[in-house]
């Protein structure tokens, strides 16, 4: 029972440090470029094919920054939250490139 | 005709492009059927030993449609392509000139070694192989030394330039910049933050055109230029503001003299009566509206008079006009803004008057971007965490393009060698200096430049300062990826070049290049694709569009014109049009277009204002062909100034900036401002080897002052006093 609390708790204290730090899209973007590419790239493109694949384009100017910071948010929400083996900088990183170039933003980009 | 090289001759040119100019005009007198003679407007060839082969002009950034002839191995001739609609089955005189492009005496044939001091003109003849292996160790030496964003990376309108993107991305380098900032950007970013991306302009079904701060039947932009003659002819009115009686204006219905850089005025007192008359139709699918109405309540037709010179009374009813038109009107977005430090806002507020004329996305106003469904080519750059965190020209405007970058920017912080050291310089087809204003201030940068490679077909004067010249090919010996076009209502389209010949002299594709400099910095597997890879890659979605490539030059996706949004949110933070824009708020910058009276030229000063002529591209004067329409630049000065000054028309004069100076002589122009004037653009080389311009006319980037739009850091051109006088 013990176990399970501070597991608990270490979870509630982890989930808030990412999504502090996820609201402050304060990572480095071209990091989270690579990582954007290394990590989801793989299935969030239109002709993947690894199983299981979104298979539909993902980028950064595929939604609004107000989207992003919205998936970005509650990111474990996402269904492949599970798969990633990402610290809370490098989620960080990824969603700074995200909101950077969102189709809204500034200087929107594509990725690919 | 140097001796006798060419193989067309001068006057059998001179018909072809007065023919191309005559029948782009839309003229079809007789004597225009005479010089184009029935077969050859066809398209056709009567010699059997003639070959045709699709291709597409690089003369300018159009990419009009072509057909070259060839015979015996020798291109004899460039037709239009009828089949391209962007370019409505036309091509210009520059187009015909591109066989000069191609058989110029004053190619590149050779890489190239400066031996002695930059400028000074001596070379040394080196092998591929020691170009290419010098310049991968220079590279990496100021990588390992620096960093790898200690390399400037700068490509010119080119379909290989993707290429050198890549290569940058790659190499690892984010200090990118091409010419842009010395062009559209400011253009760019008012209408981004307005619709959410940038329009072209539905010209052909327009009832009412305003061109303001463009001209677009010099500075030939297609289908617009065709178009803009057409839609006249079908009661489109057109007015052109402008300080100087262009050849746009003399096509134009009405043309207003306005004081240079005042034209925002003109656009904040139309917004004034558009709204004064209740004739704004969707205050719903704005953002701001009802602080706009606050904020140019004070911006009238007779405060803007003594602004910018126009009555009042023709504001007023120009503004009426306008919007009785509406929606099949608009204010022409153009293309090159870089003028004013307010630059951005002043198209802003062009913009803004655009969407008071509810014609975004609509028949006859602007047009959103249209599917054309060529897809990207798939890398995967690495990651270097030793690099500094941004570009060295990041964080000094506020709406700097990430991606873009300024070159004004990029060369302060070589200079100054701040945040970071930038000591190489990678240069493919840019001449920034001829097109970067203050010159000197660019030569004084290259001192800081360690190694400098450029690639080019001419010995630009950029070039001439470089330590390594590698000969690139032309665009018709090319194998080229597929270019993604959009020719606004004519079409959305795709075409690809093969080679028409094979390489002359030593020359090289710019993609060869980079390659073979990949593999020498183990960056290789990167560049490890053939160009039917690429063009596959490019083109799997669009099935067939290759053979309809092959078949007629030119492939069109019938993708929907207009209506493309269909209730759709814009992509701007509000999802409709700003007005007020939210972003510039949280920049705190101005988030509606407020005027700031330009300063104006003293008593014995003019504002100097530069553009190009219909035979020339920005600094690719160096053709025989053309030159032959005009053998070097002159000044255009108003003849109640020049007589004040004591001047007569053809005198050599003296144009002196604080940047710099010139020698040109003295055109009188009946049709440009008192305080005004006017010189076009690639002339007063220092290269030698440009031998058509050399010390010829005057070079606008000798003169220029070095300033930049405030928002996006575009170039500022028209922001430049000078004096003048006679020399004797």
């Amino acid at each position: 029972m013990r176990k399970l609390i501070i597991l608990a708790m270490a979870s509630a204290i982890f989930a808030t440090q990412v999504g502090i730090g996820l609201a402050m899209f304060d990572g480095n973007p071209r990091q989270g470029r690579f990582l954007f590419r290394q990590e989801c790239r793989p299935c969030h493109m239109e002709d993947a094919t690894k199983e299981g694949a979104a298979g539909e384009y993902l980028g950064p100017d595929a939604k609004r920054q107000a989207e992003w910071k919205e998936i970005f948010g509650d990111i474990e929400a996402l269904p492949c939250y599970d798969e990633w083996d990402l610290s809370a900088d490098e989620l960080n990183h990824i969603g700074t490139y995200l909101h950077q170039g969102a189709a809204d933003s500034p200087t929107p980009e594509r990725c690919g | 005709m140097k001796d006798g090289k060419s193989p067309i001759s001068r006057r059998r040119f001179l018909q072809t492009s007065m023919a191309a100019a005559a029948v782009g005009a839309g003229i079809q007198s007789p004597l225009v059927k005479g010089l184009v003679p029935r077969a050859n407007a066809a398209g056709s060839r009567p010699d059997k030993d003639v070959t045709s082969h699709f291709t597409a002009c690089d003369m300018c950034f159009n990419r009009c449609g072509m057909i070259a002839r060839k015979k015996n191995g020798v291109i004899k001739k460039l037709d239009p392509n009828p089949n391209c609609r962007k370019s409505r089955g036309m091509i210009c005189a520059k187009g015909n000139a591109g066989i000069q492009h191609v058989y110029n005496p004053d190619r590149l044939k050779h890489p190239l070694k400066r031996k002695g001091k930059r400028g000074e003109g001596k070379w040394e003849r080196i092998s591929w192989e020691e170009a290419l292996d010098h310049t991968a160790e220079q590279m990496q030496r100021i990588a390992d030394e620096h960093s790898r964003c200690s390399i400037m990376f700068t490509p010119g309108v080119d379909a290989h330039s993707r290429f050198v993107e890549m290569f940058a991305d790659v190499f690892g380098s984010y200090n990118f910049t091409n010419h842009e900032s010395l062009c559209l950007l400011s253009r760019n970013r008012a209408y981004l933050d307005t619709f959410g991306e940038v329009p072209t302009a539905d010209v052909l079904h327009s009832r009412y055109i305003i061109i303001a701060g463009s001209n677009p039947l010099e500075a030939i932009m297609t289908p617009d230029t065709i178009d803009l003659i057409e839609a006249k002819k079908n009661g489109c009115k057109i007015v052109v503001i402008d300080p100087r009686f262009t050849k746009t204006a003399a096509l134009a219905d009405e043309w207003h003299q306005i004081k240079p850089g005042t034209d925002m005025a003109f656009f904040l007192a139309m917004s004034h009566e558009i709204v004064k008359g209740e004739r704004f139709c969707c205050p719903e699918n704005t953002h701001g509206y009802d602080k706009f109405v606050e904020h140019i309540k004070d911006y009238t037709p007779e405060w803007a008079e003594k602004e910018c010179g126009i009555p009042a009374g023709d504001i007023k009813r120009i503004s009426k006009e306008i919007t009785d038109a509406a929606p099949r009107a608009m204010v022409y977005p153009g293309r090159r803004s870089s003028d004013y430090t307010q630059s951005t806002q002043i198209r802003r507020a062009m913009a803004i008057t655009n969407v008071l004329l509810d014609n975004w996305d609509r028949p006859g106003g602007l047009m959103a971007t249209r599917e054309v469904g060529v897809r990207g080519w798939d890398y995967f750059p690495p990651f270097y965490p030793e690099n500094p965190p941004d570009r060295a020209d990041a964080g000094q405007v506020p709406g700097l393009f990430s991606d873009l970058g300024s070159f004004q920017l990029l060369r302060e912080a070589i200079i100054k060698q701040e945040p970071y050291p930038i000591r190489g310089w990678f240069s493919f087809k840019t001449n920034f200096l001829q097109t970067g204003a203050n010159r000197q201030k660019t030569i004084r940068m290259l001192e800081n430049i360690d190694f400098f490679v450029n690639i080019d077909i001419m010995m630009s004067d950029t070039a001439w300062y470089a330590d390594i010249v590698l000969p690139g090919n032309s665009f018709l010996e090319r194998e080229d990826p597929v270019t993604a076009l959009q020719g606004s209502s004519a079409c959305a389209c795709a075409f690809l070049r093969d080679p028409v010949i094979d390489n002359m002299f030593e020359s090289r594709p710019p993609l060869w290049i980079i390659q073979e400099l990949a593999k020498r910095l183990d960056l290789g597997e990167h560049f490890d694709f053939t160009m039917d890879e690429y063009r596959d890659a490019q083109l799997r979605d669009l099935e067939g569009a290759l053979d309809v490539m092959r078949q007629d030059g030119i492939y069109f996706n019938p993708s929907k014109a207009y209506g493309i949004y269909a209730g759709d949110p814009l992509k701007t933070l509000s999802g409709v049009k700003e007005i007020y824009n939210q972003r510039y708020e949280q920049w705190g910058i101005e988030p509606m277009p407020v005027y700031h009276p330009p300063e104006m030229p003293g008593e014995d000063q003019f504002r100097l204002i530069v553009g190009r002529p219909a035979y020339f591209t920005q600094s690719r004067t160096n053709n025989e062909l053309l030159t032959e329409f005009m053998e070097e630049n002159t000044l255009h000065m108003n003849p109640d100034a020049a007589q004040r000054l004591g001047l007569e028309d053809g005198d050599l004069v003296e144009v002196e900036s604080s940047s710099g100076k010139g020698r040109l002589r003295l055109e009188i122009d009946g049709g440009i401002e008192k305080q005004t004037v006017y010189m076009v653009t690639g002339f007063g080389s220092l290269s030698p080897q440009m031998s058509q311009i050399y010390q010829k006319g005057a070079s606008i980037a000798e003169i220029q002052e070095d300033a930049h739009d405030e928002i996006c850091a575009n170039m500022a051109m028209h922001e430049t006093f000078v004096n003048v006088r006679k020399v004797s």
